[in-house]
Parts: structure tokens; sequence; C-alpha cells
């Protein structure tokens, strides 16, 4: 990751268009409405009289989106689905992506985006941000630094909040000021060096969640009423108001929005069309001019099970979209449908690294195994017990390689080694390794003996809902079981998966790989203990989140080496020393071999109509980078 | 008679008690609870939850009380009318519940006519040519629908109507009606949608419906009374139409009870599949996600309708049936 | 059965029911059941397929062709192979010897799949009483001896396809019938034993414990079994092994399927305590025991395999709807409903719908059991005598 580094002023307007803008707004607000256009709807209500004219509308400077192949024009109705009644995970990808500052289309770097410039001081301890002037959300009033501290301030760090909060966040650790109406400012106690990643990623928008005007009648700082208007609303308490309505929660239509699209249908679990229109005070124009976005509405259908998903989407009733479909199974059935849906796939760039990581527990709580599943050769044994080429020839139609927990090939903390070390299939090799562990006697049904004189029986439990880990899992039995190991697999609702790892009962847990490309710096969850995630060493975790906290435990010396670089990372603003720190902690993870990786997954897919413009290719894909967002969603549209 | 009612409307709230006892256990039984289930959903995206937010959604629904405070707040809300809140949808259990009832009801009630309107003729036709060609082959359709099991069966007739006919047909309502009012375009929509789980349902227990009426068509046949009046010249058809078939009928009405019941349950596994638009999906959400106020009350008011159903039944056979009236103000 | 014992009530049937039909000698009850049974030709038929199911499930081993865990990476999805029989040699001369064609196999890197042509170049010959994989007949006497497979097993045999890991469909379902029909007997069995016992004793007893088992029966069946049989099936520690789970599931199927079998009962005792002979058994001074078992049980003995009859094929769509919902037996346990549920998805109907064999499975038994009972229920009916 090397953006822009701090303390320099960056500006966006780099168009013909927006310098011709920047100097007719001096002479002028009259000037500016001959060098924007709008769309026909709003240009009627303009006429009517019953909107403000689009000068008023947008702020000075408006941003100027460049589009990924051309300018467009206005018209459609973008349709997607959505799972059952908590996928809000794909409005955040699609519409509501509104950070301050946001992730390039490459995820190469941070760019400005509802701030228009900001700056750093050298400690990262201090962080300023410009907003335009003039920018207004969805319903006409002001958009200002106020409701930037308040959703801060009077939120996140109010400690009678008991509401969701943003993750990946230290409260504590900010305060947020308004210095004037355009002006922002964050100061740190600590030192962050990934603040602005963190603001870019896809839980910043909760900055711009929470207007003020409308969300201060739920805080009973500002009303103190707060908790009847909040019982009055149907929710049980005034933090519960809060989360629902002023977070990522989407189910109050009337919250005013700074997104392309502003929200006609509330998504209650209820409604099963989740609506969105056009949002007439929308800041990004392209550039020619055109306020965006191009398309009039995005319409979601609520629905309870993928396989209905599919079907709408191989009836070309989907216009953009791989959520919860695009799996390795379904492709052939998508690829077969194309011609009929009238739709083509575009390649994704997934950054997850594995297809199924597997964690043994080296915190676990019996010493017997504890000691067992700290033996660097005993992972690299069971790892080089696993036939991976066969893993990606049956599930995977032979795509994909045999990869360990390692950053992918396109980051730039790759690290050959670490991503190939005991991959090998050598079955043999591992046999002798764990006879030499000293693991040479057997039972009867040949399941070598621990040296307390057990048979080696790791249970692990999968989710029930992920067929390939799944498959993954039953072939990795019979792989160890030729090893004379017991590898007792089941496959469980998933809410029992975590239940048994977050408190520390598991053996063995086995997830995808997430954290492969950008987001590995901020969530290197597989590369050293550091949040809920990792698995492999939960104490040791929540020893790096809270050393006096439940659970936590003191890491080993190699794991608190990493904890201190990380937290020496943290603590710098300058981008070359974070990737340097970085560097060393993923070699330590290298040494240590903390978990087993098994295939790192071919690229991924979405789903595109054929006349739909400004597609993205090779997006990358991921969570922290909430693909499609980053690559502005307003700017696609449709073709004639 | 009102006596009788009385008594049994005693019984179905005792019941209901009871069952809302069974039903708060068993809900509380799997492992974990709402906010497990919450981080496990999260995690999917690849999002991870910091331990201060679980303590404090812990804390906001109250789910570190003992079962038993729990299950007196929900019965004392119960009791005046609030049935709770759900979780996950952050909603009052009676709204959820007012959104989706009607759709609830009309699948059902529009099942329950089918499954009779198919049940009554195959019934009839294989009990008074029984053991014929045309008997078996009624016999194999009825019972068709309950040997397809009934998920199958939906993402069957989901996939053919796609390939056949290029249409996706689940859901109640195509996407441009669904948030429109009531209107003929809209009403026909909803037909062209909704005879698909219709079918499903009605399937499942048009089997049962056959083979009570075949039975007890079957005895009435052989009564002395169809003989005489055969045997005194009338035409067949209208002997069986005009007095057997009309006193087979009564336990077609006793069937209500248990109709119900199996109405609910199958189109509980058809509307997840076909992505109905009423209680069942959310029923089946809650179950998994344990939220447990909402799966509550969603579960005791299926035990509900079942009882009001066995209730009803019993009062038409009275009314119908002097015998039974009789026998009933006998036990008195 | 037919012990002497049980010619009164059928000798009282005869007489109420007023037949066409003289009685030549004394025929038993179940000569009679035999006789009228043999009217329902559908059922009838049926028994014969119900016979196949239950050879199937006991011969499992033996039957299958492959091993049904054994995953063969090249085959993944591949077509079911036809079975040919005469076997034209090069010099155009032919034979009767069954055999397979093998595949050619291409991957589909875009489409991320494999595409399969049957390769008219490569018989693979298929023969009977093969060696294969080893199991235990019976549990008890190794073998390694299958009816049919082929002389390399290297080579692929897939007459039903294969599934999503290369695994033989054929095999898969022959092991799920003994899990599936298994699940139905045994819970049938537990339902049985419940019902009767407290079905006779409400019936035989009556008053208050009659009132309360009532009660019992109408609460249970005012449940909606779905949601309960989840509530149950998600409690259940997952850290049980197949077994155990597999019992618990059969447990749970059967605690709520003995209602209806009690009703029958206590309705049939309740009718028969009026009875004249049973009457006469009381004053006779007949112990209640030797009563209920000698004189009142053989008299509804037929009700009850109805009733039974009549539930299996029940408890088997139950566990496949259990494991619709992901909540019944688990892979890697073989059962209907496991393999139903690993092929309910839109891959399979567009493109391998032989998974969907289990589903033709489950029909044919379902509608096999349920004429069957149909059936016993006319034989059994003594007002019935058309």
């Amino acid at each position: 990751m090397g953006f822009q580094k701090g303390g320099h002023k960056m500006s966006v307007g780099k168009t013909a268009v927006l310098v011709a803008a920047l100097t007719a707004a001096t002479c002028g607000q009259t000037a500016i409405a001959q060098d924007y256009s709008q769309a026909p709807d709003f240009q009627a209500q303009v006429d009517a009289g019953e909107l403000p004219p689009l000068a008023d509308r947008l702020p000075e400077p408006p941003l100027v989106l460049e589009p990924l192949e051309e300018v467009g024009k206005y018209g459609g109705t973008w349709r997607s689905a959505l799972k059952g009644t908590f996928d809000n995970g794909w409005i955040r990808r699609t519409v509501a992506y509104q950070p301050l500052l946001a992730f390039d289309y490459n995820w190469a770097k941070v760019v400005p985006n509802i701030a228009e410039s900001y700056e750093a001081n050298e400690d990262a301890t201090e962080y300023t941000f410009h907003l335009r002037k003039g920018h207004k959300w969805s319903d006409g009033e002001p958009f200002t630094a106020e409701d930037l501290a308040f959703a801060l301030n009077d939120i996140m760090k109010n400690p009678d909040y008991s509401g969701e909060k943003a993750q990946g966040f230290d409260w504590a650790n900010m305060t947020g000021e308004a210095i004037d109406d355009v002006t922002f400012k964050i100061t740190l106690e600590k030192p962050d060096g990934l603040l602005l990643q963190q603001i870019a990623s896809v839980n910043g928008p909760f900055f711009v969640q929470a207007p003020k005007h409308y969300c201060s009648q739920f805080v009973p700082t500002y009303n103190e009423n707060a908790e009847q208007v909040a019982k009055d609303r149907g929710f049980d308490s005034w933090s519960q108001a809060i989360e629902r309505v002023c977070f990522t929660n989407f189910t109050d239509e009337k919250r005013p929005t700074l997104n392309a699209w502003r929200q006609l249908t509330p998504y209650d679990g209820i409604n099963q069309l989740i609506e969105f229109e056009r949002n007439p005070y929308f800041f990004k124009v392209d550039p020619e001019g055109q306020q965006l976005p191009y398309i009039d509405r995005v319409t979601m259908v609520q629905s309870e099970n993928v396989e209905d998903i599919l079907l709408k989407v191989i009836n070309g009733e989907v216009d953009f979209s791989n959520r919860h479909f695009a799996t390795v199974t379904n492709k052939p059935v998508i690829y077969d449908g194309q011609e009929a849906g009238n739709y083509h796939l575009v390649s994704t760039i997934d950054a997850r690294m594995n297809t199924g990581v597997l964690q043994f527990n080296l915190t676990h709580e019996d010493p017997a195994k504890r000691e067992l599943y700290q033996n660097h050769d005993f992972r690299a044994a069971l790892s080089m017990g696993i036939d991976r080429q066969e893993i990606v020839d049956v599930i995977y139609a032979g795509q994909g390689e045999p990869y360990q927990a390692a950053p992918r090939p396109e980051s730039e903390f790759y690290n050959e080694e670490l991503a190939k070390q005991y991959t090998e299939y050598d079955p043999d090799k591992a046999n002798e390794m764990l006879d030499a562990m000293g693991l040479d006697q057997r039972n009867g049904d040949g399941i070598r003996l621990d040296k307390n004189g057990n048979p080696i029986r790791i249970q692990l439990y999968t989710p029930s809902d992920q067929v390939e880990l799944n498959d993954i899992a039953q072939l990795i039995v019979g792989y160890w079981s030729d090893l004379g190991i017991d590898l007792d697999q089941r496959n469980v609702e998933r809410s029992f998966v975590y239940e048994t790892f977050q408190s520390n009962k598991h053996d063995l847990h086995m997830w995808w790989g997430d954290g492969g490309l950008g987001d590995a710096i901020l969530d290197p969850r597989y590369y050293f203990p550091m949040n809920n995630e990792s698995a492999f060493a939960y104490k040791w975790a929540q020893w790096f989140i809270n050393p006096e906290g439940a659970g936590a435990e003191e890491p080993s010396d190699a794991a608190k080496k990493q904890i201190e670089l990380y937290r020496e990372l943290k603590a710098s603003a300058d981008p070359e020393k974070q990737a340097e720190l970085f560097s060393q902690i993923i070699d330590i993870a290298q040494d240590e071999f903390w978990v087993i990786g098994t295939v790192l997954p071919a690229e991924g897919y979405a789903v595109a109509k054929n006349n739909l413009g400004n597609v993205p290719e090779a997006q990358p894909y991921a969570w922290i980078y909430p693909q499609p967002g980053p690559m502005g969603t307003s700017q696609f549209f449709f073709k004639d | 008679m009102t006596a009788y009612i009385l008594r049994r409307l005693v019984a179905i709230v005792l019941t209901l008690l009871a069952l809302s006892v069974v039903v708060f256990v068993v809900i509380q039984l799997p492992p974990g609870d709402f906010v497990t289930s919450y981080i496990a959903r999260i995690s999917g995206s690849g999002e991870s939850i910091d331990q201060a937010t679980i303590d404090a959604l812990r804390a906001q629904y109250r789910l570190d009380d003992p079962v038993i405070v729990q299950y007196w707040a929900w019965l004392k809300g119960m009791l005046v009318g609030d049935f709770g809140f759900s979780f996950e949808m952050k909603r009052p259990v009676s709204e959820i519940f007012a959104s989706r009832i009607g759709n609830s009801l009309a699948v059902e009630m529009l099942a329950v006519i089918v499954m009779w309107s198919v049940a009554i003729p195959i019934g009839i036709y294989s009990a008074v040519y029984q053991y014929s060609i045309g008997d078996y082959f009624a016999t194999i359709i009825g019972f068709l629908g309950l040997a397809l099991p009934n998920f199958l069966f939906a993402l069957v007739l989901m996939y053919i109507s796609y390939v056949w006919f290029g249409v996706t047909i689940t859901g109640l309502y195509s996407p441009e009606y669904m948030n429109a009012h009531w209107s003929l375009a809209k009403f026909l929509d909803f037909c062209s949608h909704v005879w698909a789980p219709v079918l499903v349902i009605s399937t499942a227990g048009s089997a049962q419906l056959i083979r009570v009426l075949r039975a007890n068509l079957l005895d009435e046949l052989n009564k002395p009374y169809v003989l005489t009046a055969r045997a005194k010249g009338l035409k067949k058809s209208k002997v069986i139409l005009r007095y057997p078939a009309r006193v087979a009928m009564n336990p077609l009405i006793s069937v209500v009870g248990w109709v119900l019941p199996t109405v609910i349950s199958s189109s509980f596994v058809t509307a997840i599949v076909l992505n109905l638009p009423t209680l069942s999906p959310i029923l089946l959400r809650a179950l998994l996600s344990q939220d447990m106020y909402l799966a509550g009350a969603l579960i005791l008011f299926m035990g509900f309708l079942t009882m009001m159903g066995t209730l009803i039944s019993d009062i038409l056979l009275a009314w119908v049936d002097p015998r039974i009236r009789l026998g009933m103000a006998g036990a008195n | 059965m037919a012990s002497p014992d049980i010619h009164e009530p059928a000798m009282s049937s005869q007489v109420e029911g007023a037949s066409d039909y003289i009685p030549v000698g004394t025929e038993s009850q179940w000569q009679l059941i035999r006789r009228r049974f043999r009217r329902h030709r559908l059922a009838v038929a049926s028994l014969w397929v119900i016979a196949l199911f239950l050879l199937v499930a006991i011969f499992a081993e033996f039957l299958s062709t492959n091993d049904p865990h054994d995953v063969q990476a090249r085959y993944t999805y591949a077509p079911p192979q036809r079975l040919h029989f005469i076997d034209v040699q090069e010099d155009s001369g032919w034979r009767i010897q069954p055999h397979v064609f093998g595949y050619k196999v291409e991957v589909e890197p875009e489409a991320l799949r494999r595409v399969f042509k049957i390769d008219e170049e490569k018989k693979i010959y298929v023969r009977f009483f093969v060696e294969g994989h080893d199991y235990n007949l019976f549990g008890l006497i190794p073998m390694n001896r299958h009816l049919i497979g082929t002389e390399n097993p290297r080579d692929p045999l897939f007459l039903l396809g294969s599934d999503r890991l290369g695994r033989d469909v054929l095999s898969r379902l022959i092991y799920g019938t003994r899990i599936s029909l298994s699940v139905g007997v045994i819970g049938v069995i537990l339902s049985l034993v419940l019902g009767v016992v407290i079905g006779g004793l409400a019936g035989f007893y009556g008053g208050f414990f009659d009132a309360a088992t009532q009660r019992t029966i109408e609460f249970l069946r005012s449940l909606p079994s779905i949601p309960l049989w989840m509530g149950l099936a998600a409690a259940m520690p997952p850290s049980w092994s197949a077994l155990q789970v597999y019992f618990a599931i059969t447990i749970i199927l059967s605690l709520l399927g003995w209602t209806e079998l009690a009703r029958v009962v206590r309705g049939r005792f309740l009718a028969l305590k009026g009875e004249d002979y049973v009457s006469a058994a009381i004053y006779d001074g007949a112990s209640n025991l030797r009563v209920v078992l000698r004189h009142m049980v053989p008299a509804f003995t037929s009700h009850i395999i109805t009733a039974a009859s009549l539930a299996v094929p029940g408890m088997i769509l139950a566990e496949t709807a259990l494991s619709f919902l992901g909540l019944g037996l688990q892979a890697p346990v073989i059962s209907w409903g496991v393999l139903l549920q690993e092929a309910q998805n839109v891959r399979v109907l567009a493109t391998a719908p032989w998974l969907l064999a289990p589903g033709a499975a489950i029909v044919i038994a379902v509608l096999a059991m349920n004429f069957v009972g149909d059936g016993l229920r006319d034989a059994a009916d003594p007002y019935n005598n058309t």
C-alpha cells in the first residue's frame, strides 16, 4: 500500500471542466449551471420549481469521476438481489461506499472522495479533512464538519451507546473536532498510521451515515426525549434506534444520505424489494459535467435462497452482481446461461489467498495437545500429507495452485518461501517426520499415539453452509488417515463453529484465507495472532487486543516480536516504513509456519448485462475493499 | 354446547401455556445464542468483531439473564399483547407478523381448497371403481405428491418454469408489483406466481384426504340402504352422490384439525425454496439465528392455529352429526 | 401369530359382517387378510418392490460397484455410462459380454468444469463376482467380492454417474437405502412400542390416565412438527458420533410419531372393551394382562400393522426434510436425505440430473409403502367385504 505520504496536501480536480468550474465559481453561482447538466427528470423538476437549480445542489468543487471506459447517458434500473434480512453488506458495497477518503480502483492508494483533501502530521496523531463547500444531504440540508464530529464523538465514542460500532477503530484513542463548516480534525492520543486506510475501508462510511439534523433526535445528549422517540419508532432503546437508523443498516428510508442513490423502501426484512432512486444532491459529475449517477434507480430483490438468486441471474434479471451466487459450483451454469440471459462474466481478483486455512489451536487448554500442535514439524508433516493438486482437480476443476497462507503473488508482500513451503505432496516424508518426532507408536486402527499413549484424534467443525470447505475437509480426512492421524470432521451450523473456537474449545479451525492483497496489513489475522479470527492462537490474540483482558495469555517470543512490530507499524505514518515492518512480520510468519494453507483461489467472477457500460474488469474482490464500491458505481450506465 | 366450547377454549389456553414453555426451552437448547450466530454470520464477509461490541450486544438483548427471567419477561409481555422484539430485524414481533400473515394465509387457504377439490373426485372415483385400472392410476397420481419431497418438487418446478417458459416463478409477485398497491394487474401477477406453491403444498396433503374419503365411502357403499337404492333401479352416480358421498364427507370435516399442521409444515419447506414472502422463511431464519422471541411467537401462533382448527372441526362435526352432538351432551 | 385363540374375534367379525362370502372350514384371520390383500394388485406389486428395497439394504456392500466414499479426482460430475450387453468384436463377430465405454475427459477452464465424452475406443468389461473394496458382510464376514465390477478396478464404472467429488452415485444410493430404510423401520418400531403401551394403557384403564394421555397427544399433535424437529435436531451436541446422531434423529422422529399409533390403539381398546367376549374373559377371572394380551391385542394387530406400515414412509420423508434443512444426518453418513441435500441445487438440475436418482428412490419406496399400507387396511377392515 503506497498511498500518498501524509502531510502532503492532495487535490482532486485536474480536468479542464473542473478548472473552468472553479474559476467560474468565483464569478457567481449562475455561471456554473451552464457547465453542468443533470438527468432529464431533475431538469423538469427544476423547471417546474420543485427542485433547486443544479448549481445550488452541487458542492464546489464537485468530484469529477473519470469513467472506466466512457462517458455514459442517463436512464435505467440496476437490478440485483439480497439474501435474507442480513445482507446489508451488498448495499454497503454498491450504493453506500462513499467514505471521506476512498480506495482507488486498483487498491493502490487512498484518494479523496467526500473530503476534497486531507493533511496528516508526521507523528500520525493529527488528521485534518477539508470538505467541499455547499455539500448537501439528499434532503437538501447542508452537510458540514459538525455531522462528522457528531458521528464520531456523540455516537461511536459515546459511553452510553451500546449498539454496533464500526470495526477496526480504536474509539478511546480518537476525538473529532469541527474546526469550521468544511474542516474536520481527528486527534489521536496514540499514533495510528493506518487510520487513513481504515477510513477508506468498508468501515469508514460510518462518518457520513448519521446526519446530525436527523439522527440527533435519538441521542439523549441532544434530545431529552430520545428514549421515547426510539420507543415510538418501535425500538427497544435509543442505542438500538441509532444502530438501525444511523449506521450501516438501511432500515429507515427517510435518513438523508450523501450516496448516489437515496433509499425509497427500508431494508427491514419485510419489504421484498429494496428500491433506491437518484440523489439530486450527489456530489460527483462526469468529465462532461453531467451529474452522476447515470442510472435512475437501483433495486434489490430480497431472496431467501441462493438457488433463487442464481435462477434470476441466468434468467437475465440481474444487471451487475457477484453476491452469494458467484461460486465455483455455480460457474458452469452461469457460463452456459450467458447467451440466453444476455449477460457476460467479468473476472475479479480474489483478495483471499486461500480457499481453506487450517489453524491448529496453539493455545489449546489441553497441555498434551498444545505441545503437539505447537510442534513446528507436526504441522509441517501434516501439511506435506495434503495432496493439494488433487484438491485443485476435484473441487476446482484444475484451476488454482497449492498455496500456504501467504500474501498473493500480486501483493507487494509476496514471500515465495512462505507461500510454497511444505506444499509438496510427500506422504512418505511426512510419515518419516512424524515417526522422528516420537509419534511412532500406533494403535490397532493404525492411528498414531501421542506421548501419553492416546490416539491422535483431531476434531474439526466446518460450517455446513460452506460446501467447498466441507469438501476440502473431507479430502483431508483421507490424506491424514494415511499419516495415521484421525481427523474427525463434522459439518455443523456456522454459529456452533464460532461458539467453539471463540471459547477456545477447538482442536482445529478452518476458514477462508482473508488478507491476501491490500487487506494483509489491515487484517493480518493469519500472519500473527491479532483478532478474534486468529483461531490458531486465540488467547494470544486476546493478549494483543488487551493484555489484561479475559482469556488473554502471553504469546510465544516470536508472536510477541510480531506484535511489537505491528505496534511499531501502526505508530508510523510513513508507508515505506510500514511496508518494511510488515515484511518483517511476514518473515517471522514464514519461520513459525503458524497455519496450514491449501489452495490459492483462481480468479473470481461477476455477472454483467451486455448493455451495461463501465463494467469493472479484474477488480480486486475483498471486504475491506468493498468491491465493486471503489470503482464508483455511479458511473454504471445502460447503452442503447 | 356453549359449556363445551368454553371448556375447550380453557384447554387451548392451558395448552398454549405449556407450548410456550416447550418452545422457549427448545429454542434455547442449541448451543450459543443470538449474538454467537450473529458473529458467525458477519464473519462470512471477512468481518471480525471485537469483544466489547459482543458484550454490549449481549447486554442490549439481556441474553446474560437466566433463562427463567427471560421467559418470565416474555410471558408477561405476551399477556399484555407485547410479543417481544426480534433481535435480528430489530422490530416488534407483532409488526413482522402483521406484514406476512396475509400472504401466509392466502397461500395456505388456497392450498387447502385445491387439496379438497383434487381429493374429493379422486377419492370418490377410486372407491366406486375399487381395484380398477382407473383406481390405481388415480391413486398413484394422488400419492405422487405425498411421495415427492416438497423441497425437491418445488426446486424442480422452479427450474422447469425457467427452462420451459423463461420465467422465475419464485416469490408471490414480480419485482414491479412488490411495493405496489393492489390492482387487477397485481392480482394477475399474483396468480401467475401462486400456482407453484399451491401445487406443491396441496399435493402433499391430498393423499391423506383421498385415503380418508375412499375408506369412508367404501364403508357406506356396502351399507344396505345403498344396495336397496341400487336394487330399486336408481342410477349409480345418482345414488352415490346423493347419499353415501354426503355421509362420507363428514369425516372430511374432522380432518380440518390435522390438515392445518400438514399444510403449515409443507408450506414451511416450500416457502423457503420458492422464496415466498410468508411467515415460514422468517421462522426458519429466526430458528437458525436463535432470534428467540420471534421464533417463539411464530411457533405459538402455529400451535394456536392448529388448536383452533381442531376446535372448529369438532364444533362443525357436532353441528352436522346429531349423534356426536347428543354424545357430547351426555358427557356433560 | 396364527394361534387358535384368535378364532373368536375373527368369527365374530364375520358374523357381524353379514357377508356374501361363506367360509368353508375355518380360515384364520391372517388367511382372510392375505386373501383380501391379494385383491389389491397394486399393493401386491408394491410388496415386491419393498422386498427388493430390503434386499438392497441388506446386501448393500455386495451390490455396490464402487466404494461409496472413494473420490476419483478425474471423474467429477461424470454422466452415467450405459451398460451394453452385446460385444461386437473387431472381426465383426459378436458375443454376449456386458461392458461400458470409457470417458474422454476435457477440462473447460473458462466454465470451470470437466466435459465428458463417451470413448467408444475404450471398452471396459463388466464381470460378475469381481474383487473390489473390502467390507464385512452383515458386519461380520470379511469379503471383497461384489456382484458386478470392472476387471481392472482403476477403470471407471459409473452406472448412475458420479457426484461433485467423483464418487459413484449408484453405490451411494445403495448405501443410502440401508440408512434411510432403517431410520424408517426403527423409528416406527420405537413409535409402535410407545404408542401401543401408552395408547393401550389409556384405552384399558381410562379415567384420569386416559384424559392425561389424550391431552398429551393433543398437545403433541398441535405442535408444528418441522420447527420442533429443527429445535431438537439443532440441540444435538455436534460432538456426537455419526451413529449417535443417527439414533438421536430416529428417536426425535418417533417421539413425535407415536401419537397417531396411540390414538388408533386407544380407540380399538375402548371399542373392544365393550365386546362380549372380552367381558366374558374378565368375568371368567382372567388377569388384566391375560385379557389384554390373549384377547384384545390379537384383535387389532392388523390395525396396528396397517398404521405402522403407513408411518414408515412418513419417517423416511421426515428424514429427508430434516436433511434438507441441514439438521438431519450429515455427510459422511450416506442417506437418501443427505444425497438429496447435496443435489438440491440448480447446478445439478442443469448439468447433472442423475444426482437426483435418490429422489426417484424415495418416490418409489414411499409410494410402494403407502400402497401396501392401503392394501393391508382394506384387507384388515372387517366391514369391507366387497
